[in-house]
């Protein structure tokens, strides 16, 4: 995709008389690719049909198909290589292709068509506001609080403006000179934001719209100077606990004065405090655990990225005297108030499956995002609440990410008490990386705070603001993947086409799991097919069970749908989902 | 019998008149105004074609001719090349009559190269069926034509006008004027004459001062083919230009105005010779050329150019006008040769490739005035000191500076996006070569836009530039570019400027659009060749031995793709870019980060009299005070390793004050003038604990459970 991101113009740009919402705030200057772009969608509106035509009832062929090279799809068919079931659809696909119809290259189809279910809107910033955009909240009174990585606190009065000029929007400044905040809570009428060092509540007591009270509502926690020593959130559970989580600091820290013993202390744990109570230790093992929230429930997760000691990125159930993985944070373990119990000498050559039988304490994640094909950098989290307002995914948790600039979503159950689940993707295209997400008052639109300072992610700016809103039309998704006793129920979003539903080919399966070690990041290892042995399609054609053989627990199962269609002739906006099977329920 | 009398009584008053005027022209002819040649003057014929050329090459001229004299107007062309030959449209002669005095007018018609020795405007009333009747009536049908508001210009400044026509590229095409000397011309440097052929511009000396002024304001409406571009001048340029190009040979307006700025007293019109005039502009096949808004009927096509017999001098290659509808254009001996060696070849002739698409509109729209594209054209060296710059520091580039780009890879050069920019004439804003006097006119969209497209297809590699803008390879962090760009670094910023910063050296180009302007692959191309890519560039190979030059070119793309939310690199930046200044804010600045011997937990506070402090909230004790400039925040907002905040003040003093060990911290207020006041427990009292200037001193204020203890001084 070497010319596949046009950057923003600050100049006016010739913009043609189409107000295709998104395009015009956010990419005028790639303007004249609209028609180009409609006439991809088409096309490959036109390519999933065929595919499906010419190649449901084969698997290997439609694995073929499924790659959208059309390259080596016509290349693999017309020479003959590997299996060919039917050579005279291959042949009468490989022609139409020939013909022109198939899907052109070097373009990213699952954005544009997710931009016709969730279109974005890129907010406009004035000049003088580097918003770098760490911590969202919104307000009672539907006002959103925004902490930038700078150190202050901006309010963004009339956040459902619709216009280009950013004064519209009303900006007014609440809070400065903070230490890289990273997270902003609205909580009994006051914001809260982790900085580096404290946590801080502002308060505004005369009145005149700029906070006057920066009050340490929690501290304690080791800072020695290093870079990596992030803290996150709060956020407060359904118990009105304060939660925050301090990431693991990497290198030396800094002499600033002469160093002693609590420097270090807690990093990579997550802290609770009790209302009056002093900052405790809850768990450990995190790495840089920047996505911190709450589920419907009121139960408090956590992202955690892919590095050392973390095979790939990760949404954990924060609980107390969990143990996540990452080592070095095992060093406070023997602290007094520590409620997690050393788990002795790690064991070598072991994967993340294994660790959760030979690692006593290990808590694996709830979920898994399997590198690159969910993300690369997990952030931000925030749980649907809005009752629909935003679409159909009620009580599902939303998932920032950095480097790949995108928002993806997580359905979770409880399994023998313990949460697991599925992700799956829901937006990609954003201009910078994601680090945080705020609902609209109304609920209808997800804001999205941004910044890649010190990283790099796709997309053309440094920060900003974007606003993802639902357009009203359901998507065809995998709303739910449950685990059953023999595999997997899928709820979808949309009514059935039955026959591709029932149909055993539309579906593949795998499952692999990562090596468990101090190295940065793992490969997927010990991989295995899943055999689907048995579809049933629900009555109400809205659901299917798969019945599976070769099920393995503490493995992630990669999910492909993509042969199965909505009954209004729609393919899956996403087909693919990756269910972590920490336990089989009995 | 009275008719013809009063005919001949005004035939004879009109080649009184002629003379006159013929007479009086000639000899106030304007300094600036080239010396017309006697035969239609197509300016990409006269400087490329001549009669020693070989006959292939002068049938491409005879081409050019055969569409810039509009014969395909008449002459159909072979349905192949009707793309090309497109033909011109002639002057727009919706208000003429407020442009032209009524004799200018009826000259014109009798006799067009009478009034304009060059006019590619054929005589149609020379020959000898000649009816002055019927030129009286078409001057009455064009007197209905005039301009219905008539708008007042300014006066313009005739040295202005001077200077702006000897600065910004008029005389690309047009003559300099003779004996002008260009600012900044060393003494001593004799003006070198220039030897191209300039396109002449008579016009000035027809049109009345105003409608000359509309005229530059909008050229491309008074002549809709666009060969006089629109330089998109402001009301004052034009009036100045206007006033210029209107002045006499002592470049003075004439002292009674009233000639030059309103032609004639108004001329009545005869409804019935409207009429017939309007017949008549019908009869002559006239709207061939001119459209009307008021004319429906088709033109007469004659013989297609395929069926035409050019064997022998007859029609359009007679020697004098043979009346009818039979223009004569007076071609003189080459174009004829052209034309008819054109002609000869006109049944084989190909469709034109993409080069030759390029070349052809660029030849018609006398592009190559400017422009140089595969060793053709551009500016004549005698010229170029009529390209000027405005940063003495461009001097030091040589023609880099002044005259305007090569368009060789332009197809791969430039975005779509910025091309059209440029094309559509809003290149101004956001201007790469900010020093270069030279503008880019803007043309008829239909002519210049459909070049993006056949430039890029032209211009493409076979095998194109591979380099990954996503931002998602590692080293796509636009620090890591910033880093490369600064004096630390490569040292682009030496002589590129950046984000409304002057490079720190001679100005070359501004790179604050690059990622608008250019297409990420030549980027790369240019950056590790400069020399292949753009032979002769001042830009030096400063990637020639580095070993991740690849990813390098990234990082540099990277970070100017986000540069207006990036901090200028090193050399740009000035310790002022981030000095947090308290006097600028008119109150204290409280900045919390990480301070040398203040700790982790540092909470500097900054008075707008000149005296900080910095207080340790780990230890809750205050640490250090200074004088001066308070503290460069750089570090804490920009650098991912988080180096400890700079005090940029003076005198920076430790405060040794012993406090009691276990102190908790639990914030601070701020007071009505933002003066803040930190509050911490010591052995279960509350302490309040605040610091302001006072007569020059840092005053403490300390209360204990409510209780104020005694003052105490911090400093000073």
């Amino acid at each position: 995709m070497v010319n596949g991101k046009i950057p923003k113009p600050r100049l006016p740009i010739v913009i043609s008389s189409e107000p295709a919402s998104r395009e015009i705030s956010r990419l005028p200057i790639r303007d004249s690719n609209l028609v180009e772009t409609r006439v991809h969608h088409w096309r490959r509106k036109v390519f999933i049909h065929l595919k499906n035509y010419f190649f449901a009832r084969d698997p290997s062929a439609r694995r073929l198909a499924q790659d959208d090279n059309s390259q080596s799809l016509l290349a693999t068919d017309l020479t003959g290589l590997g299996h060919r079931p039917n050579r005279v659809r291959s042949a009468i696909f490989a022609f139409l292709l020939s013909l022109g119809i198939a899907a052109g290259q070097d373009f990213d189809y699952d954005t544009q068509i997710e931009e016709s279910y969730y279109p974005i809107v890129t907010l406009p910033i004035p000049d003088h506001i580097k918003l770098e955009a760490s911590g969202l909240a919104t307000m009672p009174d539907g006002k959103i609080a925004i902490a930038t990585r700078k150190g202050e606190v901006w309010i963004l009065e009339n956040p459902e403006v619709v216009s280009e000029k950013p004064k519209d929007y009303s900006w007014k400044r609440f809070a400065t000179g903070l230490h890289e905040p990273l997270g902003l809570t609205w909580h009994e009428g006051s914001l809260y934001t982790s900085q580096r060092s404290e946590v801080t509540r502002l308060e505004d007591r005369d009145g005149d719209g700029q906070a006057d009270a920066y009050l340490t509502a929690a501290k304690g926690w080791g800072v020695s100077g290093n870079y990596h020593e992030y803290a996150y959130g709060p956020v407060f559970d359904s118990k009105g606990d304060m939660w925050i989580t301090l990431n693991i600091n990497l290198g030396e820290g800094q002499e600033l004065l002469p160093s002693t013993p609590g420097d270090v202390l807690w990093r990579g744990w997550a802290m609770r405090q009790k209302p009056g109570g002093p900052l405790l230790p809850v768990a450990c093992g995190l790495r840089s655990p920047i996505g911190l929230g709450t589920n419907h429930l009121g139960d408090v997760f956590s992202t955690d990225q892919q590095g050392n000691w973390w095979a790939t990125c990760s949404l954990i159930h924060l609980r107390e005297g969990a143990f996540f993985g990452h080592a070095d944070s095992l060093r406070d373990a023997g602290h007094e108030l520590s409620p997690v119990k050393h788990p002795g000498k790690l064991p070598k050559d072991i994967t993340t499956a294994e660790a959760i039988e030979k690692v006593p304490g290990y808590a694996p994640p709830a979920v898994w995002f399997p590198y690159t094909k969910i993300g690369m950098s997990t952030t931000g989290l925030l749980c649907d609440q809005t009752k629909g307002s935003f679409g159909p995914f009620t009580n599902q948790l939303f998932v920032g990410e950095f480097t790949e600039s995108f928002v993806s979503r997580v359905f979770l159950e409880k399994v023998e008490g313990q949460y697991q689940g599925a992700c799956f993707h829901f937006r990609k295209g954003l201009q910078c990386a994601a680090l945080n997400m705020t609902f609209s008052k109304d609920g209808k639109s997800m804001f999205v705070g941004e910044s890649n300072r010190g990283w790099n992610s796709l997309g053309t700016r440094s920060f900003g603001l974007e606003k993802i809103t639902w357009s009203g039309r359901v998507p065809f998704e995998i709303k739910t993947m449950e685990a059953t006793s023999s595999g997997f129920r899928l709820i979808f979003t949309k009514k059935l086409m039955r026959n591709t539903a029932e149909n055993l080919f539309s579906y593949q399966m795998k499952s692999y799991t990562h090596n468990y070690w101090s190295k940065y990041g793992s490969d997927e290892v010990d991989e295995q097919e899943v055999q689907i042995t048995a579809v049933k399609v629900a009555d109400d054609n809205r659901s299917v069970e798969l019945i599976c053989e070769g099920l393995r627990s503490g493995y992630i199962h990669e999910l492909d749908a993509s042969g199965v269609w909505a009954e209004d002739r729609t393919a899956l906006l996403h087909a693919e989902a990756y269910y972590t099977l920490n336990r089989i329920p009995k | 019998m009275g008719d013809s009398v009063q005919l001949f009584v005004k035939f004879c008053f009109g080649i009184v008149a002629i003379l006159c005027l013929g007479f009086g022209r000639d000899m106030e002819a304007h300094p600036a105004h080239a010396k017309p040649v006697n035969y239609p003057f197509v300016v990409g014929f006269e400087r490329f074609h001549s009669s020693v050329d070989n006959a292939d090459h002068l049938a491409e001229g005879g081409f050019l001719l055969l569409n810039e004299l509009n014969c395909v107007a008449c002459h159909a062309p072979p349905e192949s090349l009707a793309n090309q030959l497109i033909g011109v449209t002639a002057t727009n002669l919706e208000g003429t009559a407020s442009r032209l005095s009524h004799v200018d007018l009826e000259l014109m018609i009798r006799n067009p190269r009478f009034v304009k020795q060059d006019t590619m405007m054929p005589s149609l009333f020379a020959g000898p069926d000649r009816k002055l009747e019927e030129v009286e009536a078409l001057k009455h049908y064009l007197s209905t034509f005039e301009v219905t508001e008539k708008i007042e210009y300014p006066i313009g400044d005739i040295e202005k006008g001077r200077r702006l026509y000897h600065r910004i590229g008029c005389v690309g095409c047009h003559a300099p004027e003779v004996g002008y000397r260009p600012e900044g011309l060393p003494d001593g440097i004799e003006v070198e004459l220039t030897g191209l052929p300039s396109v002449p511009m008579n016009l000035a000396d027809r049109y009345d001062l105003h409608s000359l002024t509309r005229f530059l304001l909008d050229p491309i409406s008074h002549r809709p083919s666009g060969r006089m571009p629109d330089y998109q001048f402001s009301e004052v340029e034009a009036a100045d230009l206007a006033a210029y190009l209107k002045a006499g040979p002592d470049l003075k307006l004439p002292e009674n105005l009233s000639n030059a700025l309103d032609a004639e007293t108004p001329f009545q019109t005869d409804s019935e010779k409207v009429e017939l005039g309007r017949q008549v502009f019908v009869k002559k096949n006239c709207h061939a050329c001119h459209s009307m808004n008021d004319i429906d009927s088709e033109p007469t096509r004659a013989k297609p150019l395929l069926q035409l017999d050019f064997s022998e001098r007859k029609g359009c290659f007679s020697e004098r006008p043979v009346g009818g509808a039979v223009p004569h254009y007076g071609l003189d001996e080459v174009q004829i040769k052209a034309i008819t060696e054109a002609l000869k070849r006109l049944p084989q002739r190909q469709v034109p490739d993409q080069a030759g698409e390029i070349d052809w509109t660029l030849s018609t729209l006398n592009c190559y005035a400017c422009h140089e594209r595969d060793g053709k054209g551009g500016t004549e060296t005698a010229r170029e000191i009529y390209f000027a710059v405005n940063d003495v520091g461009a001097l030091s580039l040589g023609r880099w500076g002044n005259i305007p780009p090569r368009l060789d890879h332009v197809g791969r050069k430039l975005t779509d996006q910025w091309f059209s920019r440029v094309l559509l004439g809003e290149g101004d804003e956001g201007k790469a070569r900010p020093y270069m006097e030279a503008r880019m006119p803007l043309f008829r969209k239909k002519d210049t836009l459909p070049l993006v497209e056949k430039f890029r297809a032209a211009d493409q590699l076979p095998e194109p530039v591979e380099i990954d803008t996503s931002g998602l390879a590692k080293h796509h962090r636009s620090h890591f570019g910033r880093e490369l760009i600064g004096i630390n670094g490569l040292g682009c910023v030496n002589c590129h400027g950046l984000n409304g910063k002057k490079s720190l050296g001679a100005p070359v180009i501004d790179l604050t659009n690059t990622v608008h302007r250019l297409q990420p692959g030549y980027f790369k191309e240019l950056l590790l060749d400069p020399q292949g890519t753009q032979p002769g560039t001042l830009m030096p190979p400063v990637f020639a031995d580095r070993k991740n030059a690849d990813r390098e070119i990234e990082q540099l793309w990277t970070y100017l793709k986000e540069i207006d939310q990036q901090p200028l690199p090193d050399g740009l930046l000035t310790d002022e870019d981030y000095e947090l200044d308290p006097k600028t804010e008119g109150k204290p600045i409280v900045f919390r980060s990480f301070m040398e011997n203040v700790g982790s937990h540092a909470i500097a506070v900054g008075f707008p009299e000149g005296l900080h402090a910095a207080f340790d909230s780990k230890g809750c004790r205050w640490r250090l005070a200074w004088k001066g400039k308070f503290l460069d925040a750089m570090s804490t907002w920009e650098d991912r390793f988080c180096e400890p905040a700079k005090i940029l003040g003076e005198e920076v003093k430790e405060i040794d004050w012993k406090i009691p060990e276990q102190a908790e911290f639990e914030g601070f207020v701020l007071d009505a003038k933002g003066v803040p006041t930190f509050l911490y427990q010591v052995d279960g009292k509350k302490w309040q604990d605040r610091v302001a200037p006072v007569d020059g001193k840092l005053k403490r204020i300390l209360i204990i459970d409510g209780e104020k203890q005694k003052g105490e001084e911090l400093a000073w």
